[in-house]
């Protein structure tokens, strides 16, 4: 039992990973129909600056974790002005063409990585302590309890700047509509360059909370952005909570599943679970079915 | 000096295929001036040239004497156009009164000032007060229709570009749009009206337009229009 409670508490830690991930990849999508698969890369090279910033450059933590969060931030925004910006919003809606220029980002991402950090994994910095926590008998880490309050703090802020400002207000108007939305006065083009702000620093956050779990290597993003995407897409994509929900969902499950499996599956269990709610609804567990007006 | 001064302007929306062919008219400062003309002709298209949406081929379109052609929509807003568009296009999944505030997003005020103004909108339109925390989704066709003008007066507009304001309404609601239309006249709005119920925009105009197939082929008061035989013909079924 208590081997039960243990394996979910490390899921809901590795769930909330997800969540973040997901929520990064919908709010980009909401106001620009794009899929940011190189939302795992990002993350990545962010975390590879904060490295940079504390071995090479001895930087404390607390400050190299904040610059490689605006790096995060500037480089999505880049992204978006150098090679989204030009091909235009009116060339929004064809989804392969972006799907692929994504897939270049993040092989160019990954390469970079290569390049500047080189091909071998290395131990990320613990600027967490390594202490255990235990709350009855289950076992914490410090890393796993960060993740959940640090995780847990951006989804309350996310709902909040939803609910309740002027820019989550104008966020989903751009999202429902754009034309409306040019019309009241807001930039479109704006608003989007604002999405792709706040999803490069929630990929920065994701990186630099994985960091110290998975190891850094060029290829740290992209399995766990994938089940990132997948905990989207399994939540319906475009809803923020759905996003949250997919993934604890898959976090969960993998770490029940990792009870009585080798390790080795738990990408399977992450794919098979999306496989199958798409297949009984393929909106996603929160998701409207979008009806297209002409 | 006209407020609103367009000149041979041609506009589609593909390079080539011209929907507006040619187009001049003019808004004076106060007045009601109706577009009319069947599905088809280039309404909406006029419409969306001046806001915009569309970008001309070739002519003026001129406000206040100043080109506003190579502005995009949020900035014509600004100066003081605001288009409210066919089919409602409201932000469907946001309440009433975000959808308000979000029409005072031009201003680039503060809240209370913003507030202040959705008040105003409130007493011209109480159902949207009682409706305040609906998502917009939920309201009936006509209180959709008075959100959707509430909404473009927030801007603190002059120019008031109306498309199709009566498209799909049960005929009592129809009337409250055109008695609204008058009223927001005496408020000082100058307003631009495209309708396919030609006599009552024709009624309520102060100037007409008759558009057929992107040209306009006939102008004059809204009076001399609705006595035209052409017109009578065509549009007014008599």
């Amino acid at each position: 039992m208590s081997d039960i409670i243990q394996s979910l508490a490390a899921g809901l830690a590795m769930g909330a990973i997800y969540a973040l991930i997901a929520l990064g990849i919908n709010i980009i999508f909401s106001t620009s129909s794009i899929v940011n698969f190189a939302f795992g890369d990002l993350a990545m090279i962010s975390t590879f600056i904060s490295f940079s910033l504390m071995s090479t450059f001895h930087v404390p933590p607390v400050l190299a974790v904040l610059l490689s969060i605006a790096a995060g931030m500037a480089i999505s925004l880049l992204m978006q002005v150098v090679v989204i910006r030009p091909i235009g919003i009116h060339n929004l809606e064809n989804r392969f063409e972006w799907l692929l220029i994504l897939l270049g980002i993040s092989i160019i991402f990954k390469n970079l990585a290569r390049i500047i950090w080189g091909p071998r994994p290395r131990a990320y910095p613990n600027i967490f302590n390594d202490s255990n926590v235990t709350i009855g008998n289950v076992h914490l880490s410090t890393q796993e309890l960060w993740i959940l309050i640090v995780a847990i703090a951006i989804m309350v802020i996310i709902e909040w700047m939803n609910r309740s400002t002027r820019l989550g207000w104008a966020i989903q108007a751009t999202s429902m509509n754009k034309e409306a939305a040019s019309l009241i006065g807001i930039n479109p083009l704006r608003i989007i360059s604002y999405t792709f702000l706040i999803g490069g620093g929630l990929a920065a956050v994701t990186g630099i909370l994985i960091g110290p779990v998975t190891f850094l290597s060029p290829e740290m993003g992209t399995m766990v952005g994938l089940k990132g995407f997948s905990a989207a897409l399994l939540g319906g994509v475009g809803s923020p909570r759905g996003g949250i929900a997919g993934g604890f969902m898959i976090g969960i499950c993998e770490a029940l599943a990792s009870l009585f499996l080798p390790a080795d599956y738990a990408p399977a269990i992450a794919f098979g679970i999306l496989i199958l709610v798409l297949l009984i609804k393929p909106t996603g567990l929160f998701g409207r079915t979008i009806i297209e007006k002409v | 000096m006209a407020l609103l001064d367009i000149n041979n302007l041609f506009a589609g929306y593909e390079p080539g295929v011209p929907v507006l062919k040619n187009i001049s008219l003019s808004v004076e400062e106060g007045e009601i001036v109706s577009v009319i003309g069947s599905n088809g002709a280039g309404k909406s298209t006029l419409l969306k040239t001046i806001a915009g949406l569309v970008k001309p081929f070739s002519g003026e379109i001129r406000y206040r004497g100043e080109s506003i052609v190579r502005l995009p929509p949020y900035q014509i807003v600004k100066r003081g156009i605001s288009l409210v568009p066919e089919g409602r296009q409201l932000f469907s999944d946001l309440t009433v009164y975000q959808n308000l505030f979000l029409g005072g997003y031009s201003l680039k005020t503060n809240k209370s000032k913003i507030e202040e103004e959705i008040r105003e909108k409130e007493k011209l339109f109480p159902i949207l007060k009682e409706r305040r925390t609906q998502r917009a989704s939920t309201l009936s066709g006509g209180e959709q229709q008075m959100l959707t003008i509430a909404r473009g007066l927030m801007s603190k507009p002059k120019l008031l570009l109306l498309d199709e304001p009566s498209l799909g309404l049960a005929p009592k609601i129809i009337q409250e749009v055109f008695q609204l239309v008058k009223e927001l006249k005496k408020m000082g709005y100058s307003i631009l009206l495209v309708e396919q119920l030609a006599n009552q925009a024709l009624h309520i105009a102060d100037k007409g337009y008759v558009l057929e197939q992107g040209k306009i082929i006939l102008s004059g008061s809204g009076e001399e229009l609705r006595k035209d035989p052409n017109v009578k013909e065509a549009y007014l079924g008599v």
